[in-house]
């Protein structure tokens, strides 16, 4: 019954958001991943690593969780803002 | 930029390991640590971090678990302290910077363009007369001035422009394509005025024996006309001009430098023999590099054993050791190729000494033609014996064939009026 609420709480604040046209990513906290090519990518708005070794790194999003699978990943930098992977990018999975 | 930045600040490469290694890069991330460069290596991570950084990492490393340690420092933090031990090095760096400093204030080089009338050297010493020439001071240039200056000393310039680019001074030019430089465009006496000196008066004389065929006189006195024969060295045009008395007498005369066109027809000819046996260099394809150094006129040449061929060419490239744009050194490098030939006697065919004597034939003609030399007339026969060909011209060309001399002095004739004054006076 409760998570029904916070099911229908979520859906209504993403009605809001569209229908007001207001940018996703400040508003639901969604997380932006922009890959260029199979080598690099570049992740915003995210809570923090989970798991880094050099085939997978698992980032916790605010909603969900970013899996990177591939070979020599590396992190090219590391803020509270954004991050960049760098490596052969083979997979990525929304957990 | 941001490296620079990082540089300037300096950073630190460090490695990282213990029980929770991702805790402690959200931690970072969540104290505005930036960290770059992460890297897995399986038991532990390196990365890099900015001096500032590294001492706030000391609670999070406590907080995590984790332990790190300084692989390598980056920076000028940390290169400054290093280059105080090496003195001698950093007042190398200084002097070699002042070096700079101070050279890049003078000209080193001076450039002209644009000028085909005008060589550099008549440029370059006129410059020199302005104060302009290699090591001056740059803030001693007066462009403006001198732009003024070269345009107003020589008239051909018509457009002078003059630019300072590194250490070189730049001075472009362009010249008025429609008027003839003449040096004696700066020459103050009037042309109007005829320069009559007794004692620099030109005669004009004929270098060839011939005909005259053309003949216009503007200053001096003709001595032949067209269509008469002269001799080598005859006088054509004479720089003595007569001045008469009233009653027809010459009184006196006037040396000029005798000036006309006159152009003088001769025959000539001319006979060329070319034997149709010939040696041709058959090249073996063997070849050895030798290779050259010289200081001066002296060569050394150095190759792996000696030429063994029996006959060979050598052919090669010789290069200047320079330093900047205009400094050459006296020393010579290059590599000399020795190829090895037989001679092998050959005899030419028809065509190719058909093609020989064509050659020669418009070898000729070019001569003619860069002399300036006429033909109105020519009879071309070649007389092709079995061993050898005969090429015999005759032509009749017609040619400016004039040189100039000084002039003879002129006696005055004694006129009977004078005589009678003189006898009076005795």
């Amino acid at each position: 019954m409760r998570k029904n609420a916070k099911l229908s709480l979520s859906k209504q604040k993403e009605i809001i958001v569209e229908s007001l046209k207001l940018p996703k990513d400040t508003m639901l906290g969604a997380s932006i991943v922009s890959v260029t090519g199979n080598s690099e990518a570049f992740i915003e708005n995210y809570k923090g690593i989970l798991e880094y070794s050099k085939d997978s790194i698992v980032l916790q999003g605010k909603s969900c969780r970013i899996c990177f699978q591939g070979r020599q990943l590396s992190i090219d930098y590391y803020t509270n803002e954004d991050m960049k992977i760098s490596g052969v990018i083979e997979c990525v999975r929304y957990i | 930029m941001l490296h620079w930045i990082q540089y300037l600040r300096g950073y630190v490469s460090i490695k990282v390991w213990g029980y929770s290694t991702e805790r402690f890069l959200n931690l970072c991330g969540n104290h505005d640590i930036l960290i770059w460069d992460i890297e897995n290596h399986g038991d532990y991570y390196t990365m890099k971090v900015s001096v500032k950084g590294f001492f706030a990492l000391k609670t999070l490393l406590r907080k995590t678990g984790t332990r790190a340690s300084v692989l390598r420092r980056y920076g000028l933090p940390f290169f400054v302290p290093k280059i105080k031990r090496r003195k001698i090095f950093v007042a190398g760096l200084i002097v070699c910077l002042l070096f700079w400093m101070i050279m890049t204030r003078f000209i080193w080089n001076i450039k002209i363009d644009g000028n085909y009338s005008l060589t550099d050297d008549v440029l370059m010493d006129y410059l020199e007369t302005k104060g302009i020439h290699t090591a001056m001071k740059k803030s001693d240039l007066q462009i403006e001035e001198l732009e003024r200056d070269l345009r107003e000393e020589y008239d051909i310039i018509t457009w002078a422009s003059l630019k300072v680019d590194g250490t070189t001074l730049l001075i472009q030019v362009k010249e008025n394509e429609m008027q003839e430089y003449d040096t004696d465009v700066t020459n103050d006496s009037d042309p109007a005025v005829p320069d009559a000196d007794e004692k620099a008066g030109k005669d004009i004389l004929a270098t060839k024996a011939g005909t005259v065929v053309y003949m216009i006189t503007r200053k001096g006195v003709p001595q032949v006309a067209v269509g008469e024969n002269v001799e080598k060295g005859q006088l054509l045009v004479s720089g003595a001009v007569p001045v008469y008395n009233e009653d027809t007498t010459v009184r006196r005369y006037q040396y000029y430098e005798a000036d006309a066109d006159i152009k003088i027809s001769y025959d000539k000819s001319v006979s060329i023999e070319k034997k149709t046996a010939y040696e041709d260099k058959v090249y073996s394809g063997r070849e050895k590099k030798i290779l050259l150094l010289g200081i001066n006129d002296k060569e050394l040449n150095l190759s792996f054993g000696k030429v063994k061929f029996a006959a060979y060419d050598v052919s090669g490239e010789k290069k200047q050791v320079q330093l900047l744009d205009q400094l050459f050194l006296p020393v010579y490098y290059g590599v000399k190729h020795a190829r090895e030939y037989e001679l092998v006697p050959k005899i030419h065919t028809e065509e190719e000494m058909q093609d020989i004597m064509d050659n020669e034939w418009n070898k000729i003609l070019q001569t003619l033609e860069e002399k300036g030399v006429e033909i109105t007339q020519k009879n071309v026969t070649i007389k092709k014996n079995e061993d050898k060909w005969i090429l015999n011209v005759k032509m009749t060309l017609v040619e400016s064939a004039v040189k100039k001399a000084d002039s003879a002095t002129m006696q005055i004739p004694i006129t009977e009026s004078e005589e009678a004054a003189e006898i009076s006076n005795e």
